[in-house]
């Protein structure tokens, strides 16, 4: 492959790719500065692409490392700024603060849960991808690919259900 | 078949069951009227996703983003050159002998 052909396609790609960057951050901005990164890190790497394998997958590839890798400098830059325990100047009980964690955890392994489902769920439906090659992109087990499909379109079932009712 | 009903269809809509479950589940929809209810809830929440998936897909791509492409010069790394192998012990020996020589020679002729 040319560079030429190499660029003409990425461009052909990128309403999908915009696509994925959304589901993988839930967020129109920083889908922009993902999808805007990653584009700059595939060009850089363009020689590293094989062409017996699909240029969508492979690029699908690059943008999520990228993402993972920057979730956790996220990871490493909020935590900075905790402060131990011992340290801390505020009184809280106990109960409160169990109260806050338990809150947090079940803010965060929803919001996860969904997030998790919605791209698993695009790769397959939207991008029509096989699981296996949901799978290799994501990089979990086939069998969590097929728990995912089913428990995100189990919970759109509800979504209509539940509409249907009110209406 | 330790799927149940409901995840045995979802992968049915996707074609991953294997030959033998896609029969059971083909012929099983012919007959129960809730699995073919089941299939038809399932199809309709792909519906709802592909309308979700499809808006994003809309939206559009910046026309910098584009241009960026375009005008990028795509390089390939020279390969490093490798170091030129280590002469073999031989030619060590021969230039040696060679200078041992010249030396011999030199010294017989200033004597």
């Amino acid at each position: 492959m040319t560079p030429d052909q190499f660029k003409s396609e990425m461009i052909s790609l990128l309403p999908r790719l915009r696509r994925f960057a959304v589901q993988l951050t839930s967020s129109g901005p920083d889908a922009d500065d993902l999808l805007q990164d990653f584009c700059s890190a595939a060009l850089q790497k363009w020689y590293m692409y094989d062409p017996n394998q699909q240029l969508d997958l492979w690029l699908f590839r690059v943008a999520r490392n990228l993402w993972v890798s920057e979730l956790r400098k996220r990871q490493v830059r909020f935590g900075a700024g905790e402060v131990p325990a011992e340290d801390s100047t505020e009184v809280t009980t106990e109960q409160s603060h169990e109260d806050l964690i338990t809150a947090r955890e079940v803010h965060s392994r929803v919001q996860s849960l969904e997030q998790d489902l919605s791209q698993t769920l695009s790769l397959v439906c939207a991008e029509g991808y096989s699981y296996r090659e949901a799978s290799e992109l994501l990089g979990i087990p086939i069998d969590t690919v097929m728990s995912r499909v089913h428990r995100a379109r189990k919970l759109l079932v509800s979504r209509i259900v539940a509409e249907e009712g009110v209406a | 078949m330790t799927r149940d009903l409901s995840e045995q269809l979802s992968a049915y809509i996707d074609g991953e069951l294997d030959q033998a479950e896609m029969s059971a589940v083909a012929q099983r929809l012919e007959t129960d009227k809730n699995a073919r209810a089941g299939l038809d809830r399932l199809k309709a929440a792909d519906a709802l996703a592909l309308a979700m998936f499809d808006k994003d897909i809309s939206d559009p791509v910046s026309l910098d983003l584009v241009k960026s492409i375009k005008a990028a010069t795509l390089e390939t790394p020279v390969q490093e050159v490798s170091r030129s192998a280590p002469r073999p012990i031989w030619s060590s020996l021969a230039a040696g002998l060679i200078l041992l020589g010249l030396g011999g020679v030199g010294g017989y002729q200033f004597d």
